[in-house]
C-alpha cells in the first residue's frame, strides 16, 4: 500500500512538472556559442536516491572524472563540457521528470541515463522535447529500437545471447535447446532474442520455463526443461534465484552444457550459494575493458583515493567515463562542420559515422543500424566455482 | 511418476518451512490479536545476522546461531515495545496496527538495503551442507533434514510448551480471554512479550536454513510473508497445526501444480488456492481459534 | 454434597475474626461519572460476606475496583491489614484476592484440565499457601467430580452451570484469601443457582476460604451468608446480618 501511494504522488508530480514544463520550454540546442571557448551542458540523470543510489552516485561520480580528463584532451579545440545531473532514482515516474527538467530548464541538447526502466519511459519523451537519449548503462534487450532518439551506448544483454545461441548451435551442433528464465521483462526479452537466434542457425527451441525472483525451489521448472531432452540449456536468470536453478539442475543430474551470462557466473553471491553445483557452467562476457587493463585500474585507484573504497559497479563505470569522450569527439565533428550542437544533429552525426575510437578505456564502439553496439562476445567456463571469476578460462571469442 | 514423488517431496520441504514462518505469526496473532507483518523483518534480519556472523565475520556456525537467534528475538521484543504496546495503550484500531507493521517491514527492509547494500549475500555451502542420498525415489539433502528436524523441534517444543508451562498456558489463555486471564493474576503486557520472543525465535529458524541455501536478499522477508498469509488463510488464522497444514499444502502445490501448468503459473495457483478458501472456507483447513474481539 | 439444602448460615453478630478485607469510603467510576461513593464494608477471616444492591446498583464497579482493575478515586482498601489501594490487578492478585467475574469466566478453547493448571501456575509457590496444589486439586476435584471426568474435554463445551464450577475451582487453585464472586448464578436454573451457591458455602466452610459474594438472588443468597451489605444507586442503605435483613422493607433497599 506504501508502494503505491508513493508511486501516486510521484506520477502527480511529474505530471504537474511536466505541465509546466511543457509550458516554459523552447527545446532549442545547448551551448552558449560565442567567442572561442563554448560550454556544452552534458545531461545526467541517474539513480541518486533510492534503493540504487549507490551505484548511481558512482556513475556520476565516474562522469565527472570524464568530463575533467575530456576538458583537458580537448582544450585546443576550444570548447568544454558541464555536466548537469538530475536524480531518476531508477524509476520511470522520477525518470520522466529528470528528463523534463534537464530538457527544458537546463536546455541540455543530450541526456545520457541508465537503468532498463527508465531508459525505456524516456524514449517516446526524448523524441517529443527533442534531445538525443544515450543508453550508457542498462542492458535489457527491449531497448533496442525503443524510440527514434535513443541510441544504446551500452551492450544490450541480446548481444551475448544472440551470440552464445548462435554458438551453441552452430559450432556445438546443438538441435534441440531449453531456456530457463526470470519471470520478468527482461528475461522475456532475452529468452526471445536467443529462441530467434538459435532457431535462426537450424536449431529448435523445445522448452521454455520461467522462475519467479528469489524463489527458493526450481525443481518443477528443471524436471520439465529435461523431460524436453534439450542438446542444451540457457539459464536467463537474476541473482536471487540463480543457485536454486543451479542446484535443482545438478541434484536431477543435467549433463547437457548449460550457458548463462556474466550476471549469473560472475556474481559472487551465486558462486557462494551453489557451489559445486555452478561447476561446468559456460557464462558469457563482454569483450573490452576489462578490471585488469592498466588504466582501467589507474582510474579505480584514483575512486579509492577519493572516496575511500572500491566502486560498486566497475563493468558499468567503464562505459560512464568513455560516455563523455564520445560526445566530446561528437561536439568537435559537429563543430567542425559548423553545425548547431542539437538533438537532431547529435542523433544524425552518431548515425552515419557510426564508429568511434577515441574511447580511452574501451579503445573503439561500433553501432548497428538498430542504434546498438556490438562486442566481442567472450565464452568462459567455471572450473571451481569457490575461486575469484578472474581464474575462469576463456573458452572462445566470438567476433561480432 | 518418479519424478511427481521428487516434486511432491522438495514441496513438503519448502511448505515446512513456510509453515514454520506461518506458526511464528499464528502464535503471536491468537495471543495478541495482532496481524504482525514486521514477522517479515525478523526472518531476514535474522538471516543478514546468520550470514554476517558466519560468512563476513567468520565466528564460526555455533556464534552466528545464537546471534542470529539474538537478533531476530530482539527485533520481534522491541516492535512489541516500541510499536505495538503505545498503540495498545491508546486503544488503536486493527487497521491502525496492521499499517504500523507494514510501515515497520517496509522501513525495516530500506534499513537492511543501507546496512548491507542491494547486492544478495551468500553463504557457502560446507561439504555437510551439501551432502545428498538417494532413498528409494527420493533425493535426500542435508537441507530436506535439517528443516525436518527444525521443524520438528520446533512444533514438539511449541505443542509442549503451550500445553505444559505456566507461559505456554497463558499465551492462550490471553489470547481465549484477556479479561479473565487478568482477574486471575496474568500479566498482559508481560505475555505479549513473551510471545513475541516466542514468535520471533521460531522466524529465526527459516531464517537461517534459508540462508545456508539461497542468497540472502533485502526482499526476502516479503516474499515469505505473502506465502505465510496465504498458508495462514488456508491452515486457519490462529491455530497452530493450520499453518502447518496451510504451509505444506502451498509448498506443494507451488511444486506440483506447474508439473501440469505452465511455469508462469506457479504465483497464480497460490492465489487461486487463497481464493478458493476465501469464498468457499473462509474459517480454514482446521477452524481457526482467533478470538474476535 | 451438591444437595439443594444449603447449610443455613448462623444468626451470629458481626464477624469477631480477624479482617481479611476492610474497605473504607470507597468512591470509584468511570471517568467523570461517579458510580459508587462512600462504600465501606469489612470481611472477616473465614466469613461470607453478600454484596446485594439492584441492577446497575454499583456491585461490579466496586468488585473492580478492590482488585485493582479500576482505579478508585477516593477510600483505602487493604488486604490482610495491608494497603492495596491502587495496586494492579495482577498485584492484588498476587497477594491473594480472587475474582471470579460475571459472564465469560472460563478459558473455553482450553481444557478444564488446562484451565485448573494454569490457575494453580499463576499463583505456584506462593510461600503463604497453606496447602499443596496437589491437595487443594484433590479437594475440588472431589467436590465437583465432574471435573475429573471431563477434564481432557475444552471448558468452553460444558453447561452454564459446570463452568462456574470450574470458574470457581480456578479461582479455588490460586489459594485466596479472598475469593470475589460476582453473579455467579447468572443465567443459571434454579435448581443449578442452589447447587452453586451450597458450594460456594462449602468451600467457604471446609477451606475455610474468606468470600465476598455479589448476588441478585437476595432470597437465596440470605440462606448462605454471614452477613450482607447492600448499595443503592453507588450508596450503602443496609449493613448487618441475615437475620436482620428479615426484618427490612426490602422495598426501600431495592
Ligand atoms: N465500563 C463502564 N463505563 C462506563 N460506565 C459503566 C461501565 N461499567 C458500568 N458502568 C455504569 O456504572 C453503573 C454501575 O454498573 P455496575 O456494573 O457496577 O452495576 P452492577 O451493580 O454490577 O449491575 P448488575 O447487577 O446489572 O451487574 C451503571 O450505571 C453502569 O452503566
Ligand atoms: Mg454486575
Amino acid at each position: 500500500m506504501p508502494k503505491r501511494t508513493r508511486r501516486f504522488a510521484a506520477v502527480a508530480v511529474a505530471a504537474a512538472l511536466g505541465l509546466t514544463a511543457c509550458g516554459g520550454g523552447s527545446g532549442s540546442g545547448g551551448g552558449s556559442a560565442s567567442g572561442g571557448n563554448d560550454t556544452y551542458k552534458m545531461g545526467v540523470a541517474m539513480a541518486l536516491s533510492g534503493a540504487n543510489a549507490a551505484l548511481g552516485q558512482d556513475f556520476v561520480r565516474f562522469i565527472q572524472y570524464g568530463v575533467d580528463d575530456a576538458n583537458k584532451q580537448y582544450a585546443s579545440d576550444n570548447f568544454k563540457i558541464e555536466m548537469v545531473s538530475e536524480d531518476t532514482q531508477a524509476t520511470a515516474e522520477a525518470g520522466l521528470n529528470a528528463l523534463n527538467k534537464l530538457a527544458t530548464v537546463e536546455s541540455v541538447p543530450a541526456v545520457f541515463t541508465a537503468w532498463s526502466a527508465v531508459v525505456k519511459a524516456m524514449a517516446p519523451a526524448s523524441e517529443d522535447l527533442g534531445v538525443a537519449l544515450f543508453n550508457i548503462g542498462a542492458n535489457s534487450p527491449d531497448l533496442e529500437g525503443a524510440g527514434a532518439n535513443l541510441r544504446n551506448f551500452f551492450p544490450l544483454a541480446s548481444v551475448d545471447v544472440r551470440a552464445v545461441a548462435t554458438y551453441m548451435a552452430k559450432e556445438k551442433g546443438a538441435k534441440k535447446a531449453a531456456i530457463i528464465r526470470v519471470n520478468n521483462a527482461t528475461g522475456e526479452g532475452a529468452a526471445k532474442v536467443y529462441k530467434d537466434a538459435f532457431e535462426k542457425a537450424g536449431g529448435k527451441v523445445v522448452a521454455t520455463e520461467t522462475i519467479e525472483q528469489d524463489a527458493v525451489d526450481a525443481s518443477s521448472q528443471v524436471a520439465k526443461v529435461l523431460a524436453a531432452k534439450p542438446d542444451t540449456i540457457h539459464v536467463q536468470t537474476l541473482l536471487g534465484e540463480s543457485s536454486a536453478v543451479m542446484k535443482a539442475l545438478q541434484e536431477q543430474g543435467a549433463k547437457v552444457p548449460i550457458t548463462t551470462y556474466s550476471g549469473v557466473g560472475e556474481a559472487v553471491a551465486v558462486r557462494q550459494a551453489s557451489g559445486d553445483a555452478l561447476n561446468g557452467v559456460i557464462y558469457t562476457t563482454l569483450g573490452g575493458a576489462k578490471v585488469t587493463d592498466p588504466k582501467v585500474k589507474e582510474l579505480v585507484a584514483r575512486f579509492v583515493k577519493d572516496q575511500g573504497r572500491e566502486p560498486a559497479g566497475i563493468s558499468y563505470d567503464v562505459y560512464m567515463y568513455d560516455s563523455v569522450f564520445f560526445y566530446a569527439e561528437i561536439i568537435k565533428k559537429l563543430r567542425a562542420n559548423g553545425d548547431e550542437v542539437n538533438g537532431k544533429n547529435i542523433l544524425k552525426l552518431v548515425d552515419s559515422q557510426r564508429d568511434f575510437s577515441n574511447l580511452p578505456l574501451e579503445g573503439s564502439t561500433s553501432f548497428t543500424h538498430a542504434g546498438t553496439v556490438i562486442k566481442d562476445v567472450i565464452l568462459k567456463k567455471i572450473e571451481d566455482a569457490s575461486k575469484n571469476p578472474g581464474e575462469d578460462p576463456e573458452v572462445v571469442t566470438i567476433k561480432p | 511418476m518418479e519424478l511427481l514423488l521428487q516434486l511432491a517431496k522438495n514441496g513438503v520441504i519448502i511448505g515446512l518451512l513456510y509453515g514454520l514462518f506461518a506458526y511464528g505469526m499464528s502464535l503471536i496473532i491468537a495471543t495478541s490479536g495482532v496481524l504482525h507483518f514486521a514477522h517479515g523483518l525478523t526472518l531476514a534480519g535474522s538471516a543478514y545476522s546468520f550470514w554476517f556472523f558466519l560468512q563476513d565475520q567468520d565466528l564460526g556456525v555455533f556464534v552466528a546461531i545464537l546471534g542470529a537467534l539474538a537478533v531476530g528475538g530482539l527485533l520481534g521484543i522491541l516492535v512489541e515495545l516500541g510499536i505495538y504496546r503505545p498503540l495498545r495503550r491508546i486503544q488503536a484500531t486493527d487497521m491502525v496496527f496492521l499499517v504500523a507493521s507494514l510501515s515497520v517491514l517496509t522501513l525495516g527492509q530500506a534499513a537492511l538495503i543501507f546496512i548491507f547494500g542491494t547486492d544478495p549475500k551468500a553463504v557457502t555451502p560446507t561439504a555437510f551442507l551439501r551432502w545428498s542420498t538417494d532413498v528409494g525415489p527420493f533425493n535426500v539433502r542435508m537441507w530436506d533434514l535439517l528443516i525436518i528436524g527444525a521443524s520438528a523441534l520446533a512444533f514438539t517444543a511449541l505443542y509442549l510448551l503451550q500445553r505444559h508451562t505456566s507461559v505456554g498456558l497463558s499465551f492462550r489463555a490471553v489470547g481465549d480471554n484477556p479479561h479473565r486471564a487478568q482477574t486471575l493474576g496474568i500479566k498482559l503486557q508481560r505475555t505479549y512479550v513473551w510471545v513475541f520472543l516466542a514468535g520471533s525465535l521460531v522466524a529465526v529458524l527459516p531464517g537461517m536454513l534459508l540462508a545456508v541455501q539461497n542468497p540472502v536478499t533485502p526482499s526476502m522477508g516479503f516474499d515469505l510473508l505473502i506465502k505465510a498469509v496465504i498458508a495462514l488463510v488456508v491452515g486457519g488464522i490462529g491455530s497452530m497445526p493450520g499453518a502447518l497444514l496451510g504451509g505444506v499444502l502451498i509448498g506443494v502445490v507451488e511444486s506440483v501444480a506447474v508439473y501440469w501448468l505452465p511455469t508462469e503459473w506457479s504465483e497464480f495457483t497460490l492465489y487461486a488456492l487463497l481464493f478458493i478458501f476465501v469464498i468457499a472456507r473462509p474459517q480454514g483447513l482446521t477452524k481457526g481459534a482467533l478470538r474476535t474481539a | 454434597m451438591l444437595s439443594a439444602g444449603a447449610p443455613s448460615a448462623t444468626d451470629g453478630g458481626a464477624a469477631t475474626t480477624a479482617e481479611v478485607l476492610r474497605v473504607e469510603g470507597l468512591q470509584a467510576g468511570y471517568g467523570k461519572h461517579v458510580v459508587l461513593d462512600d462504600v465501606s464494608l469489612t470481611v472477616g477471616e473465614g466469613e461470607l460476606v453478600a454484596l446485594l444492591g439492584h441492577n446497575g446498583a454499583g456491585k461490579t464497579t466496586a468488585l473492580r475496583a478492590i482488585t485493582g482493575q479500576l482505579r478508585p478515586s477516593r477510600g483505602r482498601i487493604q488486604l490482610d491489614g495491608r494497603d492495596v489501594t491502587g495496586s494492579s490487578a495482577a498485584l492484588t492478585a498476587k497477594l491473594g484476592m480472587s475474582m471470579v467475574p460475571q459472564g465469560q469466566n472460563v478459558f473455553a478453547s482450553m481444557t478444564i484440565d488446562e484451565n485448573l493448571r494454569l490457575a494453580a501456575a499463576v499463583a505456584g509457590g506462593r510461600p503463604s499457601n497453606p496447602r499443596s496444589a496437589q491437595d487443594v486439586r484433590s479437594f475440588v476435584l472431589d467436590m465437583f467430580p465432574i471435573l475429573k471426568d471431563r477434564g481432557k474435554d475444552k471448558a468452553g463445551s460444558l453447561s452454564g452451570g459446570q463452568r462456574q464450577m470450574v470458574a470457581i475451582s480456578m479461582a479455588l487453585m490460586t489459594q485466596p484469601r479472598l475469593m470475589l464472586l460476582d453473579e455467579p448464578s447468572t443465567g443459571l436454573a434454579p435448581v443449578l443457582i442452589d447447587e452453586v451457591l451450597a458450594a460456594v458455602r462449602t468451600v467457604n466452610q471446609q477451606l475455610g476460604t474468606s468470600v465476598l459474594l455479589v448476588e441478585q438472588d437476595t432470597k437465596r443468597v440470605l440462606r448462605v451468608s454471614d452477613r450482607v451489605y447492600v448499595i443503592k444507586l453507588g450508596v450503602p442503605v443496609f449493613s448487618g446480618t441475615p437475620h436482620e435483613m428479615h426484618q427490612q422493607d426490602w422495598s426501600q433497599l431495592f
